[in-house]
């Protein structure tokens, strides 16, 4: 299959980060009026594109739409070539960029020498656009019935002699904003100032939409610009929840926020922030990620086949990119929705050449504030809040070395409370109020400095802290937490023209604690007669993680970015300290389990429009917190294991659609599962014994920002199952000796095997986006996406000892809850002001008021059957405010 | 102006999605609500038992006047010892066992009405326990299934178990130092008011009324228990009672002692029973029935 893998022509995943600074004209060059068309009177306009490289130099200009004289044409192709612009940045650095730009030719009538300036009427001004208030440099400045005209310079100023007397008006053009006008009265003598502001109609203000020539090193690295994002409907304008609008992301209930990625359960999926891994991406809404949508430059989502650099999950990853880069000028963005308000300041401090970039931002969640207008006074209440906050820091540095220190944390708390005097089901053991909260923080530092030609090191160390606490009355409690350290350092070596040696190491090291108090032991709740007694234990130890990788990018083509051939090798080592009552009467040894997870992805450029790709491996995951801690006795859970198979094709239709399709295999083993036989405190509750297999194939048709119009299609076809080895039966509930092999067991189907939880057959989503006149914007969205795996109970039978039923299925076909369908809607208005942008916007959720079912819900005794309904009719209405004071 | 014509479509097309396709949570039938045959209690006298001892059982079966006649089959299985769980969820019985009128299968122990159920501990039934073990006991199943009596008269047919009520309960076997005993009410209570059995409460349409049971002191009982370190500590019950009617609206399905009371709101009409339950979490039972109707 390797070999297979290494023969085979695979692709090379173009796909644009976002800008955020377009390329600016530093030097204008006028191109000479065409004699014959100046003979003939005719004006016009070429549109050509350019591409820039990493430092802003033309490496290419071509016609793009013609002006229908070829004068004009060779004279502009001319002209541009030898104009000078600044590079074009990503949060990553700069990047090279093709845009179109316009070039206009307008006739001038001859003047004779104008006698002194002061003489003639003239005005002066200059350009730029509103909310950001940088300038336009490029634009045609002209005089309203008269033959004068202008073009702005790089600082956006213009000037014009010799205009008629009176009242004059002006009229400005440029290709990356709306026609602006200008009146004022021209008086002999005098000079007047003319200063006019344009409305940017591009997707991202002052910048442009573009595509760029990068190398990746993931088969399918799937991003969005920012601009895209934020106005999908439904998504509370949160760039991390569009996620799930991408193919291999499943549904997750509303309001769990749940990342389930091609058949992979929510923990087995990793999330970083600028590659420093985080422990919870949502709010316990599951509405709002943790972090200010203002300070997100990007979201790269890996649903598979990433390289050695990314470890400890089996399932997708998605990684959050923040602003390293900021603009000059100051900005204070504030937004607002039914949930929460944010507040973000950034900008550039210093003297010029040593400028500071900065951030700084907060937000708070307010619907723990108005559920007590709909509760009323109940007794009852119900209190989710959340809040978070962001520092960035990005100090000056030379062009070749990056730095900055990024600060953020996050707090979630759920409260839950009932009347004093109502019992809460039978039991005394579980009365009171519920409460649960979740503390993350994290100081992240990034380091990249050249060592020498093509050698350079990259560091981002980090350090943080996690706490949470869940509480029910006064008898339940578990409190932990972790003080966690962090280092991912790279040292890519370029060792030849062809290939490039990356080193690295992605270590994790956490001292933690926990607490756990109970007034009963939890394998007392199966029985109603069991003789309460309360059981406390803590723990305190370390986890000790320093995984060594060691990745090789092979481009053996002389066009190096045609074939990247990308081999790695990532060592997985855990080692677990554990001291405190958990351990029992005896000390507990220390528990190391290692793996290693070799990797191949390569991917092949077959010609400028079309690509392929490939990749397998091995991800070996270690367990969870509450899996390796053993109970009175020593762990003996260990890795899990998936190995990873994807192959896929990349097409660009046209300069604007483009499509990515992606076939996927996995087979996971030695999952950790729950142990029917465990007895309590001194026994292991979890053994290594599950497997699961899940594939399909996914397919994205996507139309990028380029114009007024921009939207993707996704769908995902898939299957995903588990085995739980140790207690599985046959459909007719005897023990079985081994699970069906052959083909059954690749496919994951025979006796035993049960459909994934999240296990969703069909999902499709539809998503899109309309630039309106009069800066509106509609965006629309369409999910469909298949029920739930479920059980069916038919009937019940009673506990009389415990007042409650046991449901029992008597057709033990599978079933699944009801398909998902939901359409949003959303329009947006902007509104440029000088100084200030303002967009409003109403999201109106799932618009067609669909019934959904979120959970299967039954009555007493099984014979009746509901469903917890999704998200019904919400129309969210926001503001946001951009400020450059 | 395309959107000002998709907009009502988009509404227009939320119109004709069928919003009660599904029953809703709040939709579910209530716990405490008799609407249909059920199994509210079942009693063994007494509720803990010494290996060869006897006890009896007596259900609290109340159900719709248009239930059709039902049988009840009680069985009993022994304490399956050395198990994870020494409770088993069901005995097992092959219905059709029971058209042989010559012998009387494993673990049937009645048939109601006609036979009352009642079982002798097998004296073997926590042989092989330590002493310590023995004193804590283990639990044989009884069970107990209500079915129309139509369904008896052809036994070699397949039962539709939908139609058939079930209920497990747990039976103490021990040699405990102090065995349980089954708990009663003194009285049963509306608005203060104790109703005496054979009474029926007339009451207003549509009001709350406070019911209510009283639980005297000793039939709480205090009890020892060997814990898992090996000491003996003295405890007290907790009882706590489960409220049913068949008419109006129950507000707390449990109160748990000393709050031995609910709310219950009366319907517009019609006449019914309240039912309470009580139990001790030691496999202790008892209850109490009243009549009420509506002015």
């Amino acid at each position: 299959m390797i070999i297979a893998l290494w023969l085979m022509f695979v692709a090379l995943a173009q796909e644009p980060l976002p800008l955020v600074a377009g390329p600016a004209v530093l030097q204008h060059v006028e191109a000479p009026y065409p004699e014959d068309a100046k003979a003939q009177g005719l004006e016009g306009t070429v549109v050509l594109l350019v591409t820039l490289d990493e430092t802003g130099a033309v490496t290419e200009v071509a016609l793009s739409t013609t002006s229908g004289h070829p004068g004009f044409d060779d004279a502009a192709l001319a002209a541009v070539r030898t104009m000078t612009f600044s590079p074009a940045r990503t949060a990553e650095g700069p990047v090279a960029v093709s845009f179109e730009f316009a070039y206009g030719f307008t006739l001038e009538e001859e003047v004779e020498a104008a006698p002194a300036a002061a003489v003639v009427p003239t005005v002066s001004g200059q350009v730029r656009t509103k909310a950001t208030r940088r300038p336009v440099a490029g634009a045609q400045v002209v005089v309203i019935g008269s033959p004068l005209t202008a073009t702005t310079d790089e600082t956006g100023h213009f000037t014009l002699t010799d205009l008629p007397t009176g009242e004059v008006r002006l009229r400005v053009a440029h290709q990356d904003h709306e026609s602006g006008d200008a009146t004022f009265e021209a008086v002999p003598g005098e000079v007047a100032e003319a200063n006019i502001w344009l409305e940017p109609k591009g997707w991202r203000e002052n910048q442009v939409v573009a595509v760029y020539e990068g190398q990746e090193t993931e088969v399918t690295r799937r991003t969005l610009s920012i601009e895209e994002i934020r106005t999908i409907p439904g998504t509370f304008g949160d760039p991390i929840k569009v996620i799930q609008t991408l193919p291999g992301a499943a549904r997750s209930p509303f309001g769990t926020g749940a990342l389930i990625i091609r058949g992979s359960n929510p923990e087995d999926s990793g999330v970083y922030v600028d590659g420093v891994r985080i422990p919870l991406i949502y709010h316990l809404t599951g509405t709002t990620s943790v972090l200010n949508p203002e300070i997100i430059a990007a979201v790269d989502y890996l649903p598979g086949g990433y390289g050695v650099q990314y470890g400890r999950s089996m399932g997708g990853v998605v990684d959050v990119r923040t602003k390293t880069e900021f603009d000059p000028d100051e900005k204070i963005s504030w937004g607002t929705d039914i949930l929460d308000s944010q507040v973000l300041f950034e900008g550039q401090v210093g003297k010029k050449g040593k400028e500071h970039g900065f951030a700084i931002g907060a937000r708070r969640s307010y619907i723990d504030l108005f559920i007590p207008l709909f509760t009323g006074d109940t007794g009852y209440t119900i209190k989710p809040r959340y809040w978070d906050y962001q520092v960035k820091w990005v100090p000056p540095t030379t062009d070749d070395r990056d730095v900055d220190i990024f600060l953020y944390g996050f707090d979630d708390t759920l409260t839950l409370g009932t009347p004093d005097d109502v019992a809460q089901g039978d039991d005394q053991d579980t009365q009171g109020d519920f409460r649960t909260q979740y503390d993350s923080h994290r100081l992240v530092g990034h380091w990249r400095t050249p060592l020498a030609d093509g050698f350079e090191l990259d560091l981002r160390p980090a350090i943080g802290i996690d706490t949470s606490y869940l509480g029910l009355g006064q008898d339940f409690v578990i409190d932990n937490g972790n003080v966690l350290f962090e280092l991912r350092a790279e040292a890519p070596w370029k060792a030849t023209p062809a290939v490039t040696v990356v080193p690295g190491v992605d270590f994790l090291g956490a001292i933690w604690w926990f607490d756990f108090q109970s007034s009963f032991r939890i394998t007392d709740l199966d029985d109603p007669l069991a003789e309460r007694e309360a059981v406390g234990f803590d723990g305190e130890g370390g986890f000790w993680s320093p995984d060594p990788y060691l990745r090789l990018d092979f481009r053996p083509l002389d066009d190096r970015d045609r074939w990247l051939i990308s081999p790695g090798l990532r060592g997985n080592v855990v080692t677990l300290t554990t001291s405190g009552t958990i351990t029992g009467a005896d000390p507990v040894p220390a528990n190391t389990t290692t793996s290693f997870d070799p990797r191949l992805l390569t991917r092949f450029q077959a010609n400028e429009r079309l690509a392929f790709k490939a990749s397998t491996g091995l991800y070996h995951q270690p367990p969870q917190p509450q899996e390796i801690v053993g109970v009175g006795t020593q762990s003996t859970v260990g890795h899990e294991q998936s190995w990873s198979t994807s192959v896929g094709a990349e097409q660009r239709i046209s300069d604007a659609v483009h499509y990515d399709i992606d076939l996927f295999y996995k087979r996971m083993t030695d999952l950790i599962v729950y142990d029917e036989a465990w007895t309590g405190f001194g026994t292991n509750p979890f053994v290594n014994a599950g497997e699961g297999r899940a594939y399909g194939a996914e397919v994205i048709l996507r139309h990028d920002p380029t114009g007024p119009f921009f939207g993707w299609v996704s769908y995902t076809l898939s299957r995903a199952s588990r085995l739980d080895w140790p207690t599985c039966t046959s459909a007719a509930g005897e023990p079985l000796a081994a699970p069906a092999e052959g083909l059954d067991r690749l496919l994951g189907q025979g006796d035993c095997w049960y459909p994934f939880d999240f296990d969703q057959t069909h999902i499709l989503s539809a998503q899109g986006g309309l630039k309106l006149p009069h800066a509106f914007q509609v965006s629309a969205q369409v999910q469909y996406v298949t029920g739930n795996p479920t059980d069916l109970y038919e009937v019940g039978i009673y506990d009389v000892d415990g007042d409650f039923y046991n449901g029992l299925s008597v057709d033990a076909a599978p079933t699944r809850n009801p398909p998902f369908f939901q359409t949003s809607v959303r329009i947006d208005r902007d509104w440029h002001f000088k100084a200030l942008k303002m967009r409003t916007y109403v999201d109106l959720m799932n618009v067609v008021r669909a019934v959904n079912s979120e959970f299967t819900l039954y009555n007493y005794d099984y014979s009746e059957v509901a469903y917890v309904r999704g998200l019904p009719f919400i129309p969210n209405i926001g503001v946001e405010l951009a400020l450059w004071p | 102006m395309a959107m000002t014509r998709l907009a009502p479509l988009l509404f227009l097309t939320g119109c004709v999605i069928d919003q009660n396709q599904w029953l809703r949570p709040r939709d579910l039938s209530p716990v405490w609500l008799v609407d249909r045959l059920r199994i509210l209690a079942v009693v063994a006298e007494p509720p803990e038992v010494e290996p060869g001892d006897l006890a009896t059982f007596t259900a609290l079966v109340p159900g719709p006047a248009d239930v059709p006649d039902q049988v009840r089959i009680w069985l009993a299985c022994p304490p399956v010892l050395g198990s994870e769980t020494t409770f088993a969820a069901s005995c097992s019985l092959d219905p059709s066992a029971l058209s042989d009128t010559a012998t009387v299968p494993d673990g049937f122990i009645g048939l109601e009405p006609g036979l009352p159920p009642s079982w002798r501990v097998p004296d073997d039934a926590l042989d092989g326990l330590a002493p310590e073990d023995e004193e804590e006991g283990a639990y044989a199943t009884i069970q107990v299934m209500s079915l129309p009596s139509t369904a008896i008269e052809d036994l070699s047919a397949d039962i539709d178990f939908t139609e058939v009520e079930t209920g497990t309960k747990r039976l103490v076997v021990s040699r405990a130092q102090t065995p349980n005993a089954n708990p009663w009410f003194d009285d049963f209570r509306v608005e203060g008011v104790s109703i005496p059995e054979g009474t029926t409460v007339e009451v207003d349409p549509n009001q709350p009324y406070e019911i209510e049971v009283v639980l005297p002191d000793a039939a709480i009982e205090t009890y020892l228990y060997v814990n898992s370190q090996g000491f003996t500590e003295e405890r007290i019950e907790e009882p706590y009672v489960a409220w049913y009617a068949d008419g109006g609206e129950i507000d707390e399905h449990f109160t748990l002692h000393p709050y031995l009371q609910s709310s219950w709101v009366s319907p517009a009409s019609g006449s019914g029973s309240w039912w309470a339950v009580g139990r001790d979490r030691r496999g202790g039972m008892t209850w109490l029935e009243r009549s009420w109707t509506v002015r």
